[in-house]
């Protein structure tokens, strides 16, 4: 393989990567590690240091093609929740090189397993009891609406257990700094399954997060020399013009089926968790 | 009053814009630099084009590249693919957290200041991340 076929691979795989992470919230790095470390045969340090720049380039990506004030993302949710995000991150980046990683991969995989269970058992559209009343979401005022553009609906939305969804996002930010990953897997589920928002507004929402959460690590990995350029060139190219055509795909997409496609990938990553835990 | 009210709105609004147009713009040179650098790095080195040596060499850890900010400037200055590359790569790996400052700025326009403070600790939190990891890496 000359490095010029390489680059076009890479370039290819990433215009997919990122357009299913646009449209579902996560960073893209599911599909580009596995890629470069199983298919191109990529030392994992290098895998890893692509998959960080892949999650900025989708959540940044995904921006720039919908941009000025995107009403599927709530801003404030996302600050808010990024707090705890952000602290995980940094405790799983202190607490990386002491915890084994096998065992990690393997707990993660079983949560987000669990979390594509939780979403089948409760499918959208089904009455679901009505949350209790979130005195902290209320006094914040993190409550929002936003307009579908694939039913025309002014959609409005009351956010739930704004203080587990904290704690949750914690949990999501120590997989991001323990594994090198976005866990957009997590935060996805969280905000649609506890905080009760809308698929499409969890997935939008994570988008912002995600960046946020790998630029936190990325100076890191940059310092260390982790970020090759022709590694790094065809990642953050593809990945961003595919992630602009996800974020368009997410404005029309009727909400159940980003949510089923979502479930789909949600598996494909528990399981290839595991198998990198137990393999 | 309305009016002034009406006024300072009209120019929160407009501060709004300007910082989004000016992200949106600092995204696009980003790409423009890692895209300009491949085609650089390709048309100095032709053999990348099709000899099958050269990539073992190119996707090392701690391979060749420039990652510290001297080595990448040196390489600019010398008209380096892989460094123009390099600097694309470090503005991209900015804007989230550039995006995060404008958010903060908008918050304190509406007088929302939770958020501000809020938005304060992520970026707290991000700068104690790079200190520690750079403590680590010496």
């Amino acid at each position: 393989v000359s490095p010029l076929e390489f680059f076009v691979a890479v370039l290819a795989a990433s215009l997919a990567a990122g357009a299913l992470g646009a449209l579902l919230g996560l960073g893209g790095g599911v599909v580009v590690v596995p890629l470069l470390t199983l298919v191109l045969h990529i030392p994992i340090e290098l895998a890893v240091g692509a998959s960080i720049v892949s999650v900025i380039a989708t959540s940044t990506g995904a921006w720039a093609a919908t941009a000025q004030g995107d009403e599927l993302v709530n801003l404030k949710v996302a600050t808010f929740l990024q707090v705890g995000a952000s602290l995980g991150a940094l405790t799983g980046g202190a607490l990386a090189t002491v915890v084994p990683h096998r065992a990690l991969f393997v707990v993660f995989g079983l949560l987000i397993g669990y979390s594509a269970a939780a979403m089948v058992a409760r499918p959208p559209g089904r009455r679901q009891r009505p949350a209790p009343p979130d005195r902290l979401a209320e006094r914040l005022g993190l409550h929002g609406s936003y307009r579908d553009p694939a039913t025309g609906q002014q959609v409005t939305y009351r956010v739930a257990h704004s203080r587990v969804g904290l704690g949750l996002m914690y949990v999501a930010g120590l997989a991001s700094g323990l594994l090198g990953i976005g866990s957009g897997a997590l935060k996805v589920p969280a905000m649609d399954l506890v905080m009760r928002l809308p698929i499409k507004v969890s997935s939008a929402t994570s988008n912002v997060m995600i960046g946020l959460t790998a630029a936190t690590s990325a100076g890191v990995y940059l310092l260390r020399g982790d970020i090759q350029p022709l590694l790094a060139a065809p990642v953050a190219l593809g990945v961003a013009a595919g992630a602009g055509a996800g974020a368009r795909m997410l404005r029309t997409m009727p909400g159940p089926r980003v949510r089923a496609v979502f479930i789909v990938v949600l598996v494909w990553i528990g399981a290839e968790m595991l198998w990198k835990g137990l393999a | 009053v309305r009016a002034t009210g009406g006024e300072t709105g009209r120019a929160g609004a407009r501060g709004q814009r300007a910082s989004l147009g000016l992200l949106r713009r600092g995204f696009q040179l980003s790409m423009a630099l890692v895209g300009l650098g491949t085609l650089v790095m390709f048309a100095r080195h032709p053999s990348y084009l099709s000899s099958g040596a050269e990539l073992a060499g190119l996707t090392q850890v701690a391979g060749a590249a420039p990652h510290s900010l001297a080595s990448v400037a040196r390489g600019v200055a010398r008209g380096r693919g892989e460094a123009i590359t390099m600097l694309g790569l470090l503005l991209l790996l900015l804007t989230p957290v550039a995006r995060l400052v404008a958010t903060a700025a908008g918050f304190a326009r509406r007088g929302e200041r939770p958020f501000v403070v809020l938005a304060a600790a992520v970026l707290a939190i991000i700068a104690a991340s790079l200190v520690l990891g750079q403590a680590a890496g010496a």
